[in-house]
């Protein structure tokens, strides 16, 4: 099992995928996909490993940025 | 001193080889040839004199030492005379097979300077579609048995819409007491092969095969020699004759079923696949080998084209009787004493043929039967003997010319068994798609069987005759179609035997 | 009902106008040119004798029964092989044909035997119908052994399990022989010998088990006599009566006729025969669907309900009443105690679109929640996606009648001849016909080289490299001019984005031929191929979706579909082979987790609230859980209880060990099945399912073809399954009620404009449907896209390839990818418990002559199988269908667990699992070991090996 959880190996493998895109429109683009695709359970656990400082690539927090005030609670 | 002696396996089969390699060792300069067609005279040696070429024959091996000895070299040797002066000889019609037993099979020099490119020069310089008006107008029929007309098949095929097209020679010569397709194809294999370039020519086919049974190792030899001889001559290829006109042909030999002598199966044959019958339609000049339009012609057929676009169609259509224009080539067989391949004119008859060509029966008995047209035509009785030789006028009797074969027997013969092997021979031969020949066949020596043996004779009789009719009207080709013909005219004119 | 026997017009159908007019037996018709006189016939009501001819087959000629007259033609043609012709008067009925006849049947019935009255075929039997038409009254020749020569003395070949050849019946028609060329495309039977000593041979003259034979059933339901005859037919009689109904096996949907005796409970299958009005078969099958039935009523199948509390007990069995009442309370209990969001439901792609929909129902209105899934996850999610963010519609997008006009067949990534038989056989039909043939795939499947068949291109890629070679294909369209100019600019979207991004020349098919392996030449071919040569079609499978890049590669084809303008009209498109049976069915039903029937978004309020009208409860706006995110919850503690619908997701999802261990943490498993499968070893209930011959409802297949599944039998049961769902939710408070599984389509179609006009009425009146199927299109939509997209425009969408993240290394060094085999089904809960075992006894892994040999591994040894998350035992096949460094093998036992060995890996935008890339490494083994994952204890009931 991942350490954090699958969340953080589930985002990675879609961030690679926005890597030809520039960052905020990566981002962006990748907030909507987890917007409307994942549990927000998931979500949240996504933001809060992020907030707890794991280490991600950067289009990971700029997402987990655009995420947490919507974000709702478990 | 040249001296000619036939490589044809008739001639082979008696000797021919060992007295040519003997003659060629007492210094004679020996040309191999085609036979004459006089197959009782074989082995026969031909020796070239200022007045022509001096007959010896037949010439056993043990023979050619007291001829060499005796002149024969110079031609002063007592012989046959003068060849072509044989009566044989001066009352035929040659044109299919002029240079046959006279040429190299093997030479194309040889076939040039005998006139052999003539035909191809002429058409060639005309437009594909005058050289199929050409052969309509010669009169040309068919000449593997089916008797349709040439021109017609061939226009057919020109007019159909298709990138490629084929013609294919159909050299399965399966019919007994039949030949003249593989003296030919030993004996002068260009005009074959010019025969179906002048075909390919005027309807716009690029490739062409020769089907060639397997039984014919010797001509499938003598093609393959030719084909690559006429390739080194231009003669085939991207450019035949330096005309721009591309054209190659290839030789493709059988596996031994006779049905593949049948058109359709033949095709099948040539695509790889087991030799049955194609349902026509479609009719092989539209959908033939691989699905494209093709040009299916038996070897005399093709062999005669060259000679028409030679002299002319006219000089052509002038020979011959009705709806059989210009000539046939016979093969006298069975029990008869001069056996051999000639040609002539149709429109002789069979009495001809049979008494003055072949000088009756070689047992000596009185002739009882003959059967023409293979081992599918009808047997006719000597009372018919003024039948001439004419499509029309043989189908009017119930019996056809088919592919030129005589067959004859004395009075000795025993017709209901000769019936019987008609349908013995339907029965192995059949491919067994359609019913009325797969099982008719088998039924229909088991039927004759009981005749023969007294069991319930006449309605016996009465369920042949049934089944002739079924097997006549109801099969899929002329394989079980025709099978009837020797079995009904069996019984209508050899009527006492089966009683 | 009685028996239902469809009209045999005796040869095909010709397309085209009907312009030819000529009278048969004075009747008028008109006819489409090159119809046979035979087929006008029959459309004029008169049907001619015959006996080699039927109208699945081009006619052959060789009974001569068909004989005719014709005004002005010599003798008496066949009119099977007698094209019509302008003007042409036929008579079918004189003095003289009925004599020629009467002779042939002579002939026919002297080489027969005479035992109608005890032959299996009596009352459904050609050569008896033809011998009372044509007025036999005699056979002067005698008959078999009294005729003379005869063929009474041929042994029958009983190899087969499911049919018997008795050569001393055959009439040598080569109706069976003909089956196998033109409709099956094996080209299995031949006939051997010639003449009287012809005989039907299946190869070279072994047995047909010997043989190629695939056991499609073509032959036996060409033969017209009881030559080739079921088994099931010569050990029970002939059926009384027939229900049409469609096959519950892969996502080609065939119907088929259900033939029976009996009535109620005394109710017997007799045989399952092909429709040939099916859409989608058209009157073929294959080895499962034909003859792989005898599962509904095997004796392991499970009647009753059980309960457990703990999956350590043995079960219990119980009322339905007691079942569905517990269920409910463990339900309710846990959702009280840990939450409304810690339960949740997986919905079944082998059950009915009725079935599906109560399932998804229960979840969102009676659970208040979304989390429902499908097993549609495992397979084509990524189809889902991917076609829906380029086309704006998750569905193939053509019938299957096209690849009838295909001039070009790219195959990716599926195995049609094993996976989708009577989908490849029409697709064999048209390669033989000259249609070019793409495939892409590691393996040498059959397609490549079989009879008459040879792949242009076969681009033998590494698994896990899709993505790449669609790029490098799409490269070579925009850089070599390729581009279907009027199509894309008219038609499509986002176009300068993408081309900018595929002419780079990073993508170029030299750039990527280290990393697929596929020399760049054959894909520059390809491409030009595919773009130049008329109507190019793709069909895919699990070999694309399967994927970590799944997603990315469904949007490459359609990229490459829409550069080529090879999309909106017969012989093109877009078209995934569902897995299974309801595939489409089970996804347009609104099981995944953000979506409502219709593939509607959770968010969208308007749909939302036409539901909430409806069910009359509030619904949740946010997505619920994929089946990977139930299990990685389960072990998280924070989802407790899951009810599965039809799918063994012990044995068929992804890394067992991980599944195996999610499962045993829940607190409550329900499980509705026909048997005690793998995932109701960790069950706590259990719901005895109903089979397809039980059903009443419908499937949706992969042409999005709605076919009705109509019962043949009560269900065995007691209970339709859509019945058992609803009083679950019923016992949960939640009102849920219909009379019938027709009220549910009902509901379906009030609530899914795509499924407006649909109705069981309808269905039963005009076969079966595609979708979009509504009021104003009522006959359906066979091919989509035709003047616009879905979404309005196609949209390109950028594809970079990014590789997997399992890569072989020293310890794993080869690669294995997985699929099934023809006789066999998915986890073979069914097909193991038919005669279909014959042909496949147990899985194998097939490997590559060179990597056996530096294993150490000869044909036949078993081997170990390890990767990085379990190991298992299997044994070895040599086989050169494989590249180098690539192995193989299907998951139809469980005792061979090839998912043991596969991973968590799965595509990025649906987490659909990547089954076909594992690094393993196989080593000689001598024991027969038993599958062990190498990580999470597997917990009691496992009883594995």
């Amino acid at each position: 099992m991942d350490e954090l959880g699958p969340e953080l190996r589930m985002v990675s493998d879609i961030v690679v995928q926005f890597a030809h895109r520039p960052a905020d429109d990566a981002a962006a683009a990748i907030a909507a996909h987890l917007t409307r695709f994942w549990h927000p359970r998931m979500r949240h656990r996504l933001v809060a490993a992020v907030d707890a400082g794991a280490d991600v690539d950067p289009v990971v927090v700029r997402v987990a940025r655009m995420l947490s005030p919507a974000v709702p609670a478990p | 001193m040249k001296v000619f002696v036939p490589k044809d396996s008739a001639a082979v089969s008696v000797g021919a080889d060992e007295v040519a390699e003997l003659l060629a060792r007492a210094g004679a300069q020996v040309v191999r040839t085609g036979s004459r067609g006089m197959l009782w005279l074989e082995p026969l040696v031909e020796v070239e004199t200022d007045a022509g070429r001096v007959g010896y024959g037949p010439v056993a091996p043990e023979d050619v030492d007291g001829l060499v000895a005796a002149g024969m070299l110079d031609g002063t040797a007592p012989g046959l005379g003068l060849v072509e002066d044989l009566p044989w000889m001066r009352a035929q019609q040659r044109l299919t097979f002029v240079r046959v037993g006279v040429v190299d099979p093997a030479d194309p020099a040889d076939h040039e300077r005998h006139g052999g490119l003539d035909g191809l020069r002429a058409a060639l310089g005309m437009d594909p579609a005058d050289v199929v008006t050409a052969v309509t107008d010669s009169g040309l029929r068919g000449r593997g048995g089916a008797g349709f007309p040439t021109g017609v098949k061939w226009k057919t095929v020109a007019d159909a819409e298709s990138e490629l097209k084929f013609v294919c020679c159909n050299a399965d010569e399966g019919d007994s007491g039949t030949f003249a397709d593989r003296m030919l194809m030993e004996g002068d294999p260009f005009t074959l092969l010019t025969g179906m370039t002048i075909a390919a020519y005027a309807v716009g086919a690029s490739e062409g095969y020769v089907y060639v049974r397997s039984e014919y190792p010797d001509a499938v030899a003598a093609l393959r020699t030719a084909i690559v001889a006429a390739r080194g001559q231009g003669w085939l290829g991207e450019s035949v004759l330096g005309s721009g006109f591309a054209f190659d042909v290839h030789v493709r030999v059988g596996a031994g079923a006779y049905i593949c002598g049948e058109e359709t199966s033949m095709l099948e044959s040539l695509e790889g696949k087991r030799g049955t019958v194609r349902p026509k339609p479609p009719i092989p000049a539209l959908e033939g080998l691989f699905g494209h339009p093709t040009v299916v012609n038996n070897v005399l057929s093709l062999a005669s084209v060259p000679t028409i676009l030679a002299d002319g169609a006219e000089a052509y259509a002038a020979l011959g009787v009705g709806r059989s224009r210009g000539t046939q080539v016979f093969q006298l067989g069975g029990n008869i004493a001069r056996g051999g391949v000639l040609e002539t004119a149709f429109g002789i008859s069979l009495g001809e043929l049979v008494e003055t060509f072949g000088g009756g029966t070689l047992s000596g008995r009185p002739v009882r039967a003959v059967q023409v047209g293979g081992p599918l035509g009808a047997y006719l009785p000597v009372e018919q003997f003024d039948l001439p030789m004419d499509y029309e006028a043989f189908a009017a009797s119930g019996a056809m010319v088919g592919h030129g074969g005589i067959v004859v027997f004395d009075d000795t013969v025993d017709m209901s068994s000769m019936a019987r092997f008609a349908m013995e021979f339907c029965a192995e031969e059949s491919c067994g798609r359609c019913t009325p020949c797969r099982i008719g066949a088998v039924r229909g020596v088991e039927t004759i069987d009981r005749i023969r043996a007294g069991e319930d004779r006449e309605a016996n009789l009465v369920l042949l005759e049934d089944l002739c009719e079924l097997m006549t009207d109801g099969s899929l080709c002329a394989m079980g179609g025709l099978t009837p013909l020797p079995v009904r005219s069996a019984i209508t004119h050899f009527g006492e035997d089966f009683r | 009902m009685s028996l239902l026997k469809e009209p045999d017009f005796g040869t095909p159908a010709r397309s085209g106008e009907a312009t030819v007019e000529l009278t048969v037996d004075g009747v008028a018709v008109a006819v489409p040119p090159g119809t046979s006189v035979m087929r006008a016939a029959a459309q004029a009501g008169l049907e001619v004798p015959k006996l080699c001819a039927t109208d699945s087959l081009e006619a052959f000629g060789s009974c001569r029964l068909c004989v005719v007259e014709i005004d002005g033609a010599r003798g008496t043609p066949a009119s099977c092989t007698t094209p019509v012709a302008p003007g042409m008067v036929v008579r079918t009925q004189t003095e003289k044909l009925g004599k020629l006849r009467r002779g042939v049947m002579e002939l026919y019935i002297s080489d027969h035997p005479l035992d109608c009255l005890t032959c299996s075929a009596n009352g459904d039997c050609e050569l008896q119908d033809m011998a009372g038409v044509t007025g036999l009254r005699e056979v002067r020749y005698g008959s078999g052994v009294d005729a003379g020569a005869n063929h009474m003395d041929l042994l029958s070949d009983t190899s087969n399990p499911y049919f018997e050849f008795d050569p001393a019946k055959c009439i040598l028609c080569s109706r069976c022989v003909r089956a196998c060329d033109e409709v099956q495309g094996t080209l299995a039977l031949t006939i051997e010998g010639r003449g009287f000593d012809s005989k039907v041979s299946p190869g070279a003259g072994g047995t047909f088990m010997e043989s190629d034979c695939v056991s499609c059933g073509a032959c036996v339901q060409a033969c017209p006599t009881a030559t080739l005859q079921e088994r099931s037919v010569v050990e029970l009689g002939m059926p009384t009566r027939s229900v049409v109904t469609t096959c519950a096996y892969c996502g080609v949907g065939c119907s088929f006729k259900a033939e029976l005796r009996g009535s109620g409970d005394s109710t017997e299958v007799v045989r399952m025969v092909p429709h040939k009005d099916g859409g989608a078969n058209e009157g073929h099958s294959c080895v499962k669907g034909r003859f792989a039935f005898g599962y509904a009523s095997h004796p392991d199948r499970v009647l009753t309900p059980r309960v457990r509390d703990s999956i350590a007990d043995e079960w219990r069995e119980v009322s339905w009443e007691e079942a569905i009442t517990h269920t409910a309370r463990r339900l309710r209990a846990i959702q009280a105690e840990h939450g409304a969001g810690a339960i949740g439901a997986i919905t079944s792609s082998r059950c009915t679109n009725e079935e599906v929909y109560v399932v998804q129902k229960m979840v969102r209105a009676a659970f208040g929640n979304n989390n429902v899934d499908t097993c549609a996850r495992v397979c084509h999610s990524p189809t889902g996606y991917g076609l829906n963010q380029t086309f704006g519609t998750s569905a193939g997008t053509q019938d299957f009648a096209s690849v009838a006009d295909a001039d070009v067949i790219m195959v990716i990534g599926a195995n049609p001849t094993d996976a989708h038989p009577v989908f490849g056989s029409r697709m064999k039909k048209r390669l033989r016909q000259g249609a070019r043939l793409i495939v892409a795939d590691p393996r040498s499947i059959d397609l490549v080289r079989s009879p008459h068949i040879e792949a242009a291109h076969h681009l033998a890629l590494n698994p896990g490299t899709n993505v790449a070679i669609v790029n490098a294909m799409a490269h070579v369209v925009v850089t070599e001019g390729l581009v279907d100019r009027g199509f894309v600019d008219a038609r499509c979207e986002n176009t300068g984005e993408w081309e900018e991004f595929i002419a780079d020349p990073a993508h170029s098919p030299e750039a990527v031929e280290e990393i697929t392996g596929v020399p760049a030449s054959d894909v520059r071919a390809a491409a030009r191929l595919y773009a130049t040569a008329g109507n190019a079609a793709i069909y895919y499978g699990l070999g694309v979706t399967e994927h970590s890049q799944g997603s990315t590669m469904v949007m490459g084809m359609a990229n490459l579909a829409m550069a080529t303008g090879n999309i909106g009209r017969s012989g093109v498109g877009v078209n995934p082979l569902r897995g299974q049976n309801n595939v489409q069915g089970s996804c347009d039903m609104g099981s995944f987790p953000h979506e409502l029937p219709g593939y509607r978004h959770v968010s969208d309020g308007s749909v939302r609230e036409v539901y909430e009208q409806l069910w009359g409860t509030p619904l949740l706006d946010e997505p619920g859980l994929r089946i990977p995110n139930m299990f990685d919850s389960a072990l998280d503690g924070s989802f407790r209880a899951l009810f599965v619908q039809g799918e063994d997701i012990a044995q068929s999802d992804p890394n067992t060990g991980h599944v195996h261990a999610a499962l045993a943490a829940l607190d409550l498993v329900v499980v509705q099945d026909l048997f005690v499968n793998e995932t109701a070893k960790f069950a706590h209930v259990l719901l005895p399912g109903t089979s397809f011959l039980e059903k009443d409802g419908t499937f949706t297949n992969a042409e999005r073809r709605i076919n009705r599944v109509r019962p043949v039998t009560a269900a065995r049961t007691g209970k339709q399954e859509w019945q058992i769902v609803c009083e679950i939710a019923q016992a949960m408070g939640y009102p849920m009620h219909y009379d019938d599984a027709a009220q549910i389509m009902d509901e379906i179609a009030l609530t899914t404009p795509t499924f407006s006009g649909v109705s069981f009425a309808h269905l039963d009146a005009v076969g079966s449907v595609q979708w979009p199927c509504t009021p104003e299109r009522p006959e359906g939509t066979p091919i989509m896209h035709v003047d616009g997209f879905v979404r309005g425009k196609g949209r390109f969408m950028v594809t970079p390839y990014v590789p997997t993240r399992e890569r072989s290394n020293r310890r794993f060094p080869l690669i294995l990818t997985t699929g099934r085999i023809l006789s066999q089904y998915n986890v073979g809960a069914q097909t193991r418990r038919t005669a279909n075992v014959a042909w496949h006894p147990e899985d194998v892994l097939e490997l590559h002559p060179h990597d056996a040999e530096v294993r150490g591994v000869a044909d036949g040894d078993r081997v170990e199988l390890a990767s990085r998350v379990g190991s298992t035992s299997l044994r070895a096949r040599i086989s050169d269908r494989m590249p180098v460094g690539v192995c193989y093998t299907t998951f139809h036992h469980p005792v061979s667990g090839a998912n043991v060995v596969t991973t968590d890996n799965s595509d990025w935008a649906t987490n659909c699992p990547e089954y076909k890339v594992t690094a393993v490494q196989v080593t000689p083994s001598t024991a027969l070991t038993a599958a062990v994952p190498a990580q999470e204890e597997t917990t009691v009931g496992a009883g594995r090996g």
